[in-house]
This record gives structure tokens, sequence and C-alpha cells, in this order.
């Protein structure tokens, strides 16, 4: 497989302008959307940048160095929970408590990650979905601060169109941070962890560093998502913010998109937030087994996802910034 | 520790020049019950070339392993300039100063040539790239820069993961079957780098099985057997030597 040639080249380089063209007609809509749409359309697109919040969150750790985790969902839980025991217990405004959020889960990040990290691969993956799991388990418990099992009720406040933009915020830093790392060797220094861990290590990347900052900071928005959802959503239940599904859908979109890519989560959640809500308006009853075959067939038939797909035909540049 | 030898005959081997700036002391590495390097002592001078031989399953790789701190010795010291390595993670070590590269090339598949060298490039950022292209131009992959690793022929990637250890200016390099399946062309570049890379006082540990050019590229051969030291000294010597004509190169 030759690199593209020159003709390709031109059209690679329109292709691009169409795909940034694209992304920023989404963004600009996105951006008017609480002051001309209806509540409905709100929701719907905030739920998209939640799950684009939490793709673009998965990515930066399993995305680049290929640390599959199917415990993501546990920093968003924790996000909620850490912004809604602030709000409840500690009459902390919501901005702070979603700073603290965020905070939080970045802590939990490092203080699981130092081990589990050490795991590879499946052991890592399913290692991960053990953490979530005892951390769900551990809030259910924990009944006088959380409320456990009853959940957790916020002072009811109409907060959609703030909680709205301050999700797209986390959203764009997610995408702002991941394209620094993705144009520095820093980037490609994750990538090599993903590629071949051994030969990393030994030509003196310092890996555990490296994938303990990523996870960390994977984290972070993770919590930051789960902050502004609890605020906005007023109700938080250990069975809802820890939802494996959350971890599920992050995965889908982020391969459906592009792993280890800028814009891949963005692109995978525009296009499976979509059809999701195509499907579930249309089939109520097997919106779910749908969305199950359309992941099967992406593992199938875009193993490399969508950026990798425009890649290979030349329609947009072989570029890590893409 | 192995016991079994006469001390006399191990003085005699695995000698440690004064200044060595590679040094192997006592080495020890089991695996279950298998010893695969037993005692093993040497040490090798600045700005030379020297060859680690011995047949399949003799230790080589786990020596290589052990000096470049992939996996930990049970006992013994590496020493790179006279200070310690062993405790030291792999990607210190390389850090340090020693580079090598594998059997089987480990490339960063899906990354381009280039890419799989400014990934491990240290320093300024912005040097990065011309020092990456500067070393694919000196192992003669410049146009192949913009390949991904996966897509390059065998030869390539051993030259690319060549091309890789280069690209931080290592003092020391190990470099593990270099020439294994690789075309008579290639090779000659190999050599020819090697050469040039001695000649800037760079400091050379390599193992293969292509005697010819083992012979003609180093000026000292360490040969190993059942994870021990069998000889230690110049080519024509150590291929005289009736031990390991016995137990390597045959009749």
């Amino acid at each position: 497989m030759a690199g593209p040639l020159i003709a390709d080249q031109r059209a690679a380089a329109r292709g691009q302008r169409i795909y940034a063209m694209l992304l920023a007609v989404t963004a600009g809509v996105i951006m008017v959307i609480p002051a001309f749409g209806s509540n409905y359309t709100k929701t719907f697109v905030m739920q998209g940048l939640m799950s684009c919040a939490l793709a673009g969150s998965w990515n930066l750790i399993s995305g680049f160095t290929g640390y599959v985790s199917f415990g993501h969902a546990a920093f968003f839980g924790i996000g909620s929970y850490a912004a809604g025991i602030a709000i409840v217990h500690g009459g902390i405004p919501a901005p702070l408590a979603i700073a603290i959020a965020g905070a939080a889960a970045a802590a939990v990040g490092l203080t699981f990650g130092y081990p589990a990290l050490r795991l590879r691969g499946p052991y890592f993956a399913v290692g991960m979905l053990g953490v979530a799991e005892a951390i769900r388990v551990a809030v259910t418990v924990a009944e006088p601060v959380t409320g456990g099992g009853k959940g957790l009720v916020l002072p009811p406040e109409d907060v959609l169109d703030a909680a709205y933009y301050a999700m797209l915020a986390v959203v764009t830093t997610t995408v702002l941070v991941t394209y620094r790392v993705a144009t520095l060797p820093v980037g490609l220094r994750l990538l090599a962890i993903r590629e071949d861990e051994v030969a990393a290590e030994m030509n003196g990347i310092q890996v555990t560093r490296l994938k303990l900052g990523a996870f960390a900071v994977s984290a972070l928005f993770a919590g930051l998502a789960g902050g502004i959802y609890a605020w906005q959503i007023s109700y938080i239940d250990p069975g809802t913010v820890f939802a494996g599904s959350l971890t599920v859908r992050a995965i889908a979109m982020t391969m459906l998109g592009g792993q280890g890519t800028v814009f891949g989560p963005v692109v995978g959640s525009i296009l499976l937030s979509g059809i999701s809500e195509a499907l579930w308006t249309r089939f109520p009853f097997i919106h779910t087994a749908l969305s199950g075959v359309l992941i099967v067939a992406i593992v199938l038939f875009l193993p490399g996802g969508i950026t990798q797909f425009l890649q290979n035909r030349g329609w947009i540049p072989r570029s890590r910034r893409l | 520790m192995s016991g079994d030898r006469p001390a006399t005959a191990r003085a005699a081997i695995g000698s440690t020049p004064a200044g060595a700036i590679l040094e192997v002391a006592g080495l020890t590495r089991r695996f279950g019950g298998v010893i695969a390097v037993n005692d093993v002592s040497f040490g090798i001078v600045a700005g030379t070339v020297t060859g680690l031989i011995g047949p399949n399953g003799s230790g080589k790789s786990t020596l290589f392993r052990l000096i470049s701190a992939e996996m930990p010795a049970h006992s013994g010291e590496v020493r790179l300039r006279g200070q310690p390595i062993t405790r030291r993670s792999a990607s210190e070590v390389n850090r340090l100063g020693l580079g090598r590269t594998f059997q089987l090339s480990r490339l960063y598949p899906a990354m381009t040539a280039t890419e799989n060298l400014v990934a491990v490039t240290r320093g300024e950022a912005k040097h990065a790239l011309e020092r990456a292209a500067a070393s694919l131009d000196f192992v003669g992959l410049t146009a192949v820069a913009d390949e991904f690793a996966a897509n390059l022929s065998y030869g390539q990637q051993k030259l690319l993961e060549f091309a890789r250890v280069l690209v931080n200016d290592p003092d020391v390099i190990l470099l593990d079957e270099p020439f294994a399946g690789v075309n008579p062309v290639m090779e000659e570049r190999m050599v020819a780098h090697i050469h040039a890379l001695r000649d800037r006082g760079k400091t050379f540990l390599i193992t293969d099985h292509e005697i010819r050019l083992i012979m003609a590229l180093c000026s000292r051969l360490i040969v190993l057997d059942h994870g021990e030291l069998l000889a230690d000294g110049d080519p024509a010597t150590v291929r005289a030597d009736a031990r390991v004509i016995d137990a390597y190169f045959g009749t």
C-alpha cells in the first residue's frame, strides 16, 4: 500500500476541507441550538455531547495507548457523585462542584491506574470492569453520604442551557487537548505504547509515566462530564451513572470514528447518536439490538474507523491532525 | 557460582580490559530449572565491535535482555561507564546511552518510518523531525520516510530499527541478529554503517549466525555455550579453538 500520489494529495486536501467544513457547521449548529431549539432537541444534543465527552475521554487512554478500558463509566460515576455530594452536603456552588468532580475522578484514576496499568490487554480491560463495579457497590453501600441505591436528589434547577454549554466546553477542551497531544511527539509516544510497549520502553519512552498521565487526564474529562450531568439532571443513582452501557457507547463511538485520532470520537458520536435516536424512535423495542448489530458491523468492516477508511481511499490526508 | 569448571579456566576468558565502557560481572539468569546465563563476565572497550556467538539456545538473547534491562538478572551486575545499571528500568538504561535492536524487528507497524523515529527522539520537539530525517538518511531509507513500517520489506525494517536506535545517539549499541534474513546488498550497507559508527567512537556488541560477516566485522569474539563463556579472543584464535569448533562451528 503506497502513500498517496500527487493527484491523490490534491483530492485529499479537498476532502480535508470538506471534512473540516462539516465539523465546523455541526459545531455552529450545536452552538446556536439553545437559542432556537426545543427542549427535546436540547436534551438530545446534550446527550450527544455527553457521549462525545466520554468517547473523547476514553480515546485519550484507550485509543492512543491501546489500554482498552471496559470500566470507563467509573470516572463518569465518580464525577457525578462528587459533584452531587458537594452540592447536596457541602452547599458548594455548581461550577466549583463540577471542578471537584473532575479532580476526584482524576485522583481515583491515578490511584487505580497505578496498579491497573501494569496489566495488559484483556487483563486490563477486565480489571477496569472490576474497578468500576467495585466503586459502584461502594457508592451503593455508603448510603448516609450517597443516598445508596435510592439515589441522590440534588436541588432541582432549570440549568439546561448552562449545562449544555458547560458540556460543550468539556467536549471542546477534550478535542483541543487531543489535538495538541496528537501533533506533538508525546502523541506518537502514546501510540508507540499501543504498537509495541516493550519496544517503546527499550527505546527510552517513559511508558509508566505516560500511561498514568493519559489515564488521569482521561478520567478528568469523564469526571467533568459526570459532574455536569448530575447538576443538570438533579437526580443520580448508581445504576445510571455507573452503567456499563455508558462505556460501551463511548467505545463504539470512538471505534466508529477512529481510535487514536483527534476527531474520530466526535465523528463517531455524531453518527451514532443520530443513528440510535432514529432507531429508538422508529423501533422502540429492538433499537438496542440494532445498535449491537451496528457495532459488530463496524468491527468487521471498518476496524480502523471512518477516519482510516477515508484515508485509505485517499479522500482525506494521512495526517495525525485528523 | 557455576562451580563445575576450574577457576583458572575462567580467568583466561571473559577478561575485562581497563576502562571498559560496558562491563558484565557474574551475570546469571535462570528460567525454572534451566540456567540460561551462568556467571558470565566480560568487558568491552569503547570504539570496538565485539561479536557474541554461540549455538541456538546458548543464552545470547537472554544476555542481551539482561544487559538492556528488559528482564532482571538473578545475580551479577552490568555497568555502563562504570555505573551500575542492573537495577534500572529499560527506559532509563536506554536514556543512559545503551540502545538495542531485536532479533525480530519490533517496530511500531501502524506508524510511518519517520514517526517510528520521532516517537523515541529525546530533546526538543522542534528538532525531532530533523534528527529523524538525518537518521533515516544515514541508513538510506529517506525514500520510504512516509511509508508505514508495516509496509516495509524485511530488510528495510531491520534498517529502520537500526535508525531508531541511532536517533538518540547511544554510545553502546547491541544488535541482535542484524543480518538474519537480510539480502547481500543490505548486508553490505549494514556492515558499512557499523564501521562508520565504530570509527566515530561507538561501541557494538553483535550476535549473529552469519559467521563470515561476524569474523570480518568484529575485532573480538565472545562465545557462549549452555549459558557459559566458552571462549573469548580475536576472531582467528577463537576460530581455531577446539572447544568452539566442537560446540559451534562443527567440522
